[in-house]
């Protein structure tokens, strides 16, 4: 037994190593600049002076200038590392010219002298002995800063060219010939360059404080991912607690029920029931709930629940004491949370015990002259339990899903109600916590229900 | 189950499916504001088609005109300023006339709800083919592989096994860098996957016949399996939200792509055991005693006997992806704005409560829904029973 869980806990390594890949890389893809918007958190406005210093210091904290993975494979004329530049809108030019297959070294150069010649233009148009139409000439070769296609860049140094006592004699010349040279350095054919960042790089780090507790801040109120996820996890996983308790109680005894007597009035009744009760969307279920139940608009008799929204939560109350509180408000979320679930095992359960009905060792028992009640507890259930066990532990996972939109709709401050509100707000830390902290229990759960059906069934085990 | 009850549900779900799609396909039909065809004493003028330039007035002054108008004439997107408030549906007191009226009510903006649902159905319908389409493409070609080459019928000695992780990497990296990185330059594209594809086979061939050392096969069974179990250990709803938030711009496409990634995965599983079985049968056998290439047995032998297995699933997967799609609308992402789907007709009746805005859409989802299980459940019980 022991070997067999190793085993098996042994081949959930490379799918969480992939998982976590996965979601970094998909948090590295959304749109969006960390550092930019732990600005505004800090209360330092984006046009003050000191933005730029304070961007600075947070791109570093947050270890944006490290290379992303441990390996990267890019063209030969990139340069190593282009996390390296701090400043947002100098990356992005840099990034604008790479893509045009530039060389780095040449860009870097045309760059300084760029903003060289542009340095000196405050000087030479508040200088009154020049003409005036010089001066405009001069000015609107500001737009340097702000272009990126050659053939522009091309159009305004030529045209400056034509000033007939060109000023700014020598930052030009300089300009002209580092553009010459980046255009005369663009790439045909490119090599791969394979570059090893080693440990230093942020996925690694992003990992390691996974592992340590670190999981970053929430953009949205500063506080701490992990703190964000633990109060929310609570009520999901009391919603998840009750979802699973009220459907196995309903569940199997009408699956085992209905799969008793197959064909049988109850049978058909609960078929049809059911099938109609699996299609039901949730959300379907729930806004009519809610719109029925919730307000006296329809006849004071229906309105037997407070509406949703309406959770008052006070940090200092326990959490029983608050389950308790709003738990005439819970009652319209577990029911629909329950709905599909109890059809889906239901069947479950009654195809599973008419499966075994037709096994050799229930001809066996009623040979024996044992009754059909005693056949159905001993024999039949027992076995026709066991993959329905596993089913169960294997669908927990799943009730995470289905329950974010009801805490959606309900308005229930669950996990699910954290990972929308954080994508609204595009606070990228707490959504990738969530889908990594998710995908960790779904995997535990999966294994968990595993290591369940090899303890149930050992001839599992001897495959 | 194999009754005469179930052959009637069937019967049912089928005629109703087929009258969604009529409706899904001629929603531009029925549903609009403007004339579909026109006769005045300029000649016949189709203003559905041509813009409505021909305006209530202009219609009434010539003599013999007549017109041929859509069913219901309110264009989902239009607001009725008589039925501002929302009026309640199978309201006959308000309404001018029985062509004018709103059947099942408008919203508070005063937008007609059973045109709405109209046009729902031919986006409901389009998520749902395309997204299963392209998942039974990426999910069958993986499974049906994964199962007919098993671990160790595709084998490499170490040198192409070195040699292919290479090109491999080398491909990738260089699609990559002009597909996204660089603009594309079609021609040089070209020549390049040319080139890639060139070298790849004419080593292979050299060191298949040139070099003899160790042989390892590759493990293509498990890596699938490996793909699928990473797939299923994020729960859908919530890889969904954080997929659909990658999209720069909203938009229908961006819905069925992040849905087929979603639901390859069942595929792949049914096609993987499916295959697995028929793959033993005697027919398989003779097909490749005769030689036939791999491709072939796959595609003209195998691909047919699962296929109604298969239609299981695809059943499922449609109201699946026409669930997914309406949960996202319903919570108010992906679609773009000038979209209409039930699912927002829906979420825009949560919030107004709205009875009509909440039950009308929401009884069309159940509906497909509802004839697709029962449909698939059919196909469960007709299904080939093999071990």
């Amino acid at each position: 037994m022991l070997i067999y869980v190793i085993k098996k806990v042994m081949l959930i390594v490379p799918t969480v190593i992939m998982v976590m890949v996965l979601a970094f890389f998909l948090s590295k893809l959304v749109p969006g600049d960390a550092a930019e918007s732990l600005i505004t958190l800090q209360g330092v406005l984006p046009q003050s002076s000191n933005a730029n210093q304070v961007y600075q210091n947070n791109y570093i904290q947050l270890h944006l200038d490290k290379p992303d993975f441990y390996v990267s494979i890019q063209p030969d004329f990139y340069p190593e590392n282009l996390n390296e530049v701090l400043s947002p809108t100098k990356r992005k030019e840099i990034k604008t010219f790479l893509q045009q297959k530039y060389g780095f070294e040449q860009v870097l150069q045309y760059f300084k002298d760029r903003d060289a010649f542009v340095n000196k233009l405050p000087e030479i148009l508040l200088d009154t002995t020049v003409s005036f139409q010089h001066r405009s000439k001069l000015a609107s070769s500001r737009s340097l800063l702000f272009i990126s296609s050659i053939d522009e860049i091309g159009n305004v140094l030529d045209s400056l060219s034509t000033l007939p006592r060109l000023l700014l004699q020598y930052e030009y010349q300089a300009l002209n010939t580092s553009f010459d040279n980046l255009k005369n350095e663009k790439k045909v054919s490119y090599f791969p360059k394979i570059i090893w960042h080693g440990t230093n790089n942020q996925f690694h780090l992003w990992v390691s404080g996974l592992f340590t507790g670190n999981w970053g801040i929430s953009i949205k109120d500063g506080r701490s991912v992990l703190d964000k996820i633990a109060s929310a996890i609570s009520w999901t996983l009391l919603l998840l607690l009750l979802n699973l308790i009220i459907t196995i109680l309903i569940a199997i005894p009408t699956g085992v029920l209905s799969g008793f007597k197959v064909g049988g009035y109850f049978d058909k009744v609960s078929n049809v029931f059911w099938l109609i009760l699996y299609s039901m969307p949730v959300f379907w279920l729930a806004s009519m709930l809610i719109i029925y139940f919730t307000s006296d608009a329809y006849g004071s008799w229906m309105d037997i629940f407070p509406p949703p929204g309406s959770w008052v939560i006070h940090e200092d109350m326990g959490f029983l004491e608050k389950a308790g509180h709003f738990s005439s408000q819970l009652v319209l979320p577990v029911i629909c949370l329950v709905a599909n679930d109890i059809a889906y095992l239901s069947r479950l359960t009654r195809n599973n015990i008419i499966f075994q009905k037709m096994k050799g060792f229930v001809m066996m028992a009623k040979a024996k002259g044992l009754d059909d009640r005693k056949v159905l507890l001993r024999h039949i259930l027992p076995n026709a339990m066991i993959p329905i066990v596993t089913i169960i532990a294997g669908s927990i996972p799943a009730g995470l899903s289905g329950s974010l939109i009801i805490e959606v709709i309900f308005n229930i401050p669950g996990m699910g109600r954290l990972m929308y509100d954080s994508i609204y707000s595009a606070d990228w830390n707490v959504v990738f916590g969530i889908l990594i902290i998710i995908s960790f229990c779904t995997i535990i759960f999966l294994l968990l229900a595993d290591l369940l059906y090899g303890w149930l069934n050992p001839k599992i085990k001897l495959s | 189950m194999r009754g005469r009850n179930t052959s009637f549900g069937y019967t049912t779900a089928k005629y109703i499916l087929i009258l969604y799609l009529v409706v899904a396909l001629f929603s531009p039909v029925l549903v609009g504001d403007k004339r579909l065809l026109c006769s005045s004493d300029d000649g016949i003028t189709f203003p559905f088609i041509s813009g409505g330039h021909l305006s209530d007035s202009t219609y009434g002054t010539s003599k013999n005109a007549w017109c041929i108008m859509p069913l219901i004439p309110y264009a989902p997107g239009n607001m009725d300023t008589a039925a501002q408030q929302g009026a309640k549906p199978f309201d006959f007191s308000n309404a001018k006339s029985l062509r004018y009226m709103h059947w099942l009510g408008t919203d508070r903006l005063g937008r007609d709800v059973l045109s709405g649902i109209i046009y729902g159905t031919a986006t409901a319908f389009k998520i749902g083919f395309f997204s299963v389409f392209l998942s039974f493409l990426i999910g069958v070609t993986f499974g049906m592989s994964a199962a007919y080459f098993g671990d160790n019928k595709w084998r490499l000695n170490i040198i192409q096994w070195i040699f292919g992780l290479c090109t491999l990497t080398l491909s990738t990296y260089y699609l990559w860098y002009e597909f996204l990185i660089f603009n594309v330059d079609v021609f040089r594209f070209v020549i390049y996957l040319f080139l890639i594809v060139f070298c790849i086979v004419a080593v292979n061939r050299y060191i298949l016949h040139h070099v003899k050392s160790k042989i390892i096969a590759i493990p293509l069974d498990t890596l699938v399996m490996k793909l699928i179990e990473i797939r299923k250990s994020i729960p859908g709803l919530f890889l969904l939200l954080s997929l659909i938030v990658l999209f720069p711009k909203p938009s229908l496409w961006n819905i069925v792509i992040v849905i087929s990634l979603l639901m390859w995965s069942e595929f792949a599983r049914f096609a993987r055991a499916e295959t697995l079985a028929v793959k033993e049968e005697t027919y398989i056998q003779s097909a490749r005693v005769f030689g036939f290439y791999s491709m072939r047995i796959i595609f003209i032998h195998i691909l047919p006997n699962i296929l109604p297995t298969l239609l299981v699933v695809i059943c499922f997967s449609i109201s699946s992806a026409i669930i997914l799609e309406s949960s996202l609308s319903f919570l108010g992402i992906g679609l773009p704005v000038e979209e209409i789907s039930w699912g927002k007709l829906l979420a825009e009746g949560r919030n107004m409560k709205l009875w009509w805005l909440v039950v009308f859409p929401g009884f069309a989802i159940f509906t497909v829904v509802l004839c697709l299980n029962v449909i698939a459940a059919h196909f469960q019980n007709i299904g080939p029973q093999r071990n």
